[in-house]
């Protein structure tokens, strides 16, 4: 890139968001991933009220980071693993969803338990999809995780680096 | 050696330099890509597996609410 930008310059685009269309399907299908979650938990997911601008902004941070690996890194696109982990960590900092019983540390803890649960999920399926020996977690590792993306002073890049490693690390049979 | 054959030579291993950093930050082993099916969306194949996790690991999620 050249030292002097120029905004008229159509070499350098700006960046678009994903289509309302696509935006909207996500929010679909993430609506879809809350009620299995809720599930999981045994919890009615009527008693959560949503942030739906909340949930849009942290796509559209997703977006961004997965055009600034096509455009700096020659292409790369994203994986599995990484992309959910770069999601989870902005559901966590925006805390889109609310509780609608309880306090605010229910609140909070919910939000950041759908990023684990989102990141367990893409992190099984991914290792199935690629024929991996499937990943067992103590529920001490999963504390940990949630204690970081709750209070660690974490990046995206972080998130994406540490849920990459899960994703890929290979158990030796004992 | 007189002044423009030291330019040259300064002017060869810069451009050298430039290129070996060039090179350096054009690496595509950062990343293996996507895995799910082609034509796929990421959110479609995460709702696709959200009912596939095992009863262990969702008795592990269980307790960590109620810690």
């Amino acid at each position: 890139m050249k030292d002097s930008y120029n905004h008229n310059d159509k070499r350098y685009p700006r960046y678009e968001a994903p289509s309302d269309e696509s935006l909207l399907e996500s929010l679909n299908s993430l609506q879809g991933i809350f009620v299995s979650f809720c599930k999981m938990l045994k919890l009615d997911s009527e008693l959560f009220s949503v942030d739906g601008e909340r949930i849009i902004e942290a796509f559209i941070r997703v977006d961004q980071r997965k055009l600034h690996y096509k455009m700096y890194h020659n292409g790369t696109k994203l994986n599995e693993p990484k992309e959910a982990a770069i999601l989870a960590y902005w559901i966590s900092r925006f805390k889109p969803f609310t509780c609608k019983f309880g306090d605010c540390y229910y609140t909070r803890k919910y939000n950041e338990l759908f990023s684990l649960f989102l990141i367990d999920i893409v992190v099984a399926s991914y290792r199935n999809i690629r024929k991996m020996p499937k990943l067992i977690l103590t529920k001490n590792i999963r504390r940990d995780l949630l204690y970081t993306i709750e209070n660690r002073s974490t990046t995206f890049d972080d998130m994406a680096l540490m849920v990459d490693s899960l994703a890929h690390v290979m158990v030796k049979a004992a | 050696m007189n002044s423009t054959a030291e330019k040259g030579i300064l002017l060869d291993s810069k451009i050298q330099m430039i290129q070996r950093v060039k090179a350096r930050l054009s690496s595509t082993a950062l990343d293996n890509g996507p895995s799910r099916p082609d034509g796929q969306t990421f959110m479609s194949f995460v709702l696709d597996n959200a009912n596939t996790m095992d009863d262990e690991t969702a008795n592990d999620f269980r307790a960590l609410m109620e810690d």
